[in-house]
């Protein structure tokens, strides 16, 4: 992994080929195994180059935010993670200044109750009630940072519109502290959108854009067994046939299913995806493998997993 | 291929052309991008890397891999043409052979000797022959369908022929790119006018930290008591589409959906409602197109607050058809006194010029209610109505 440090960015290249191994943990999550298509590895490596945003839209459960972790994994890079809700502000991802310490600060003070010469010197330092956001703290690391901005379609229509000189210039200010910050290492920012609503024209000009398109038979196949069997050197991974049997058959059911439902709704709804799939397939490793594959012949077993509305679940028994 | 040779240029423009949004800055990018080594091996590496970096929504993906593949075709293939030309404007049946062989005389090129192999005719002889071996029974049957048949085959291979030549004409003839804009207001101009009509209300539980206020409280009492505490500010709009549908408003439905779709994914109108009507909306509104799921007037204007919703009316009131019809008047002055009751903000948007409104009920109507064309300009102006400004409209 020495690649993986103290190089300068421009000699970085993502390739969706270095996946971390079984038991790797990061802040308590694991992190899993990341199959990129060879489009979507060229899009990283264009945003790193670039230095420009890149937006991720898919269908949800596609693998538009793992991205973000895996890329970070593999350039060895610090990952943030900024998760948008509908009350968030621009401003918030950059600082908010505690106004509301430094007053209590500032009274405890003119009482004479602090006397330390260096608790005074913090409180009557403006820098002190800084506390950065995501982006800030990403803009003023000292390495380059992997940035996700997730759901970003979820906050208020100006919130895009509010970030755009600060994506473009990597700097910002703050008055607080009569100071403007520029980025020291441009952060590498993914941005996620589950298209709920249309993104600005000025906002989508500075990004890079990927649709991330649902992956094939034989690659759900591989990232299933990635996912729980790890990636190793050689291809051989799966430990016994008979565990290849029930990969391939679930697969197969989960791929008819999809079919299904795309057909019979189209457009119209939420389709079962990739995430449902390895919950699915967690559930169905459990048991004993010759029971699953006898009942998977039938009823779909631990449906509930994949259907999550009463409407697809008729659907799929008036199939049946 | 050198790079500088490519049409690449040509493709900006032609997807500028197109109303896409792309600036100078973009096109450096890609040249920076080809720079850096990227998209330089082929052309789909190229095609990969423009779609990068230009195309900003699924949408505009196909209609980019048409521009593109236009713009390409007649680059890398420009000799070609020229000399396929004349094959291309003659009908797509065997019969021009002379034609056909005056190509094949032409320099070696690849695609000739693809073309001519079909015109030797070798293929098709055995499978004429085969179609009335099992038909042997109804000797008379087989014998109609036999011209039939023989008529049809040669053409089949005239299809198979024509494939290349057909491939040229979509090369060689300009491409038509359906477009279902309404041009005096396309989509992207809803979508920003849309983003105008927001209402900030400060609003829910203190958690804002008023400084000014604070310090001013301060400077009153001489010391710090507690800080005074405000709510966020949040985006409260509630937008109501009233929609006309059916009879002289079946040529407008498009736009009615348009204005639609883009007010709920455009901007975020958080309670952005639809209802649609016939004429006038008369003791009911509909939630489908379709006059089902009918709610009594009374009934969506009690859920609605009367300081926030918007309603906004689409319909011609009358002026489409022309013609004055105190019926109608009558009924939307009541339906319009209703909302009025409940609402502060009423507009109407209609989508029948405003020369025509005049003499008609609309003329009568537009008395009542901000009325606006339906327009870039009329749009704008009904959403300062919906938030609050005076604007006049007659």
């Amino acid at each position: 992994m020495d690649n993986r440090v103290n190089q300068p960015m421009s000699n970085q290249r993502y390739t969706g080929k270095v996946h971390p191994p079984t038991d790797h943990k990061e802040n308590g999550q694991r992190v899993y195994p990341y199959l990129p298509s060879d489009e979507l590895v060229e899009a990283v490596n264009l945003a790193i180059i670039l230095q420009r945003p890149l937006l991720l839209q898919g269908e949800p459960g596609c693998g538009k935010t793992k991205l973000a972790q895996a890329v970070a994994y593999e350039l060895g890079l610090p990952y943030l993670c900024w998760t948008i809700k509908s009350t968030s502000r621009a401003q918030d991802g950059l600082y908010t200044y505690n106004n509301l310490a430094r007053l209590r600060d500032s009274q405890l003070l003119a009482l004479g109750q602090i006397t330390d010469p260096e608790e005074i010197r913090r409180i009557k330092d403006p820098k002190t009630y800084v506390e950065l956001g995501k982006l800030g703290e990403a803009f003023l690391s000292d390495k380059t940072t992997v940035l996700l901005i997730d759901e970003i379609d979820k906050a208020d229509i100006d919130f895009p519109n509010d970030l755009l000189l600060e994506l473009d210039e990597k700097r910002f200010t703050i008055p607080e502290m009569k100071k403007e910050k520029t980025a020291k290492h441009p952060p590498i920012i993914l941005i996620t959108s589950n298209q709920e609503r249309d993104l600005p024209d000025a906002f989508l000009r500075r990004c890079l854009f990927h649709y991330i398109e649902f992956p094939n038979k034989e690659r759900l196949i591989e990232i299933i067994i990635a996912r729980f069997f790890g990636v190793t050197e050689d291809k051989s991974t799966i430990p016994d046939p008979d565990e290849n049997q029930l990969i391939q058959e679930v697969v197969a059911k989960f791929s008819e299913l999809r079919e299904l439902l795309d057909k019979e709704k189209g457009q119209r709804g939420k389709n079962i995806s990739t995430s449902e799939l390895i919950d699915w397939f967690d559930v169905l490793r459990r048991y004993p493998h010759d029971e699953v594959l006898k009942q998977l012949q039938g009823k779909l077993p631990y449906l509930g997993v994949l259907l999550k509305s009463w409407d697809d679940h008729r659907l799929y028994l008036s199939k049946l | 291929m050198k790079v500088n040779d490519l049409p690449l240029r040509e493709l900006f423009d032609k997807l500028r052309q197109a109303g896409w949004v792309l600036g100078i800055d973009e096109y450096e990018l890609l040249l920076e991008a080809l720079m850096k080594g990227f998209g330089i091996e082929d052309e789909a590496a190229l095609k990969r890397l423009c779609k990068t970096l230009w195309v900003k929504s699924v949408e505009d993906e196909k209609n980019f891999n048409s521009y593109f593949n236009e713009v390409m075709s007649k680059s890398l293939e420009n000799p070609l043409v020229t000399v396929e030309q004349p094959t291309a404007q003659q009908p797509p049946i065997p019969t021009a052979q002379p034609q056909v062989k005056q190509v094949k005389t032409t320099p070696t090129l690849p695609r000739n000797d693809e073309r001519v192999s079909p015109d030797k005719l070798p293929p098709p002889e055995p499978r004429r022959d085969q179609p009335p071996q099992p038909q042997t029974q109804p000797s008379s049957e087989a014998e109609k369908s036999e011209p039939a048949e023989s008529e049809f085959m040669p053409q089949e291979v005239a299809v198979e022929i024509d494939d290349d030549v057909q491939l040229l004409k979509t090369i060689t003839s300009k491409q038509f790119l359906l477009y279902s804009d309404y041009l005096p207001l396309t989509k992207r101009k809803m979508k920003q006018t849309w983003r105008y009509l927001r209402r900030p209300i400060r609003e829910g539980p203190l958690v804002e930290l008023d400084v000014t206020a604070t310090i001013e409280k301060i400077i009153r009492d001489g010391f710090f008591l507690e800080p005074v505490l405000v709510p966020q500010r949040r985006n409260r709009v509630e937008l109501v589409l009233l929609l006309d549908v059916d009879g002289s408003m079946v040529a407008f439905h498009l736009l009615g959906d348009r204005l639609k779709e883009t007010a709920t994914r455009g901007g975020k109108l958080g309670a952005s409602r639809v209802y649609y009507f016939h004429n006038c909306p008369v003791d009911y509104v509909y939630g489908k197109p379709g006059y089902s799921e009918a709610v009594r007037v009374e009934e969506m204007l009690r859920g609605l607050s009367p300081n926030r919703a918007c309603l906004l009316i689409f319909s011609d009131a009358g002026a489409a058809r022309g013609g004055y019809s105190e019926d109608r008047l009558q009924l939307t002055e009541r339906f319009l006194g209703q909302c009025q009751q409940h609402l502060r903000y009423l507009v109407w948007v209609n989508p029948v010029p405003r020369e025509r409104w005049a003499m008609s009920t609309a003329g009568e109507i537009g008395k009542l209610i901000p009325m606006f064309e339906c327009d870039r300009l009329g749009l704008q102006n009904a959403v300062k109505v919906l938030r609050g400004n005076p604007v006049s409209w007659s």
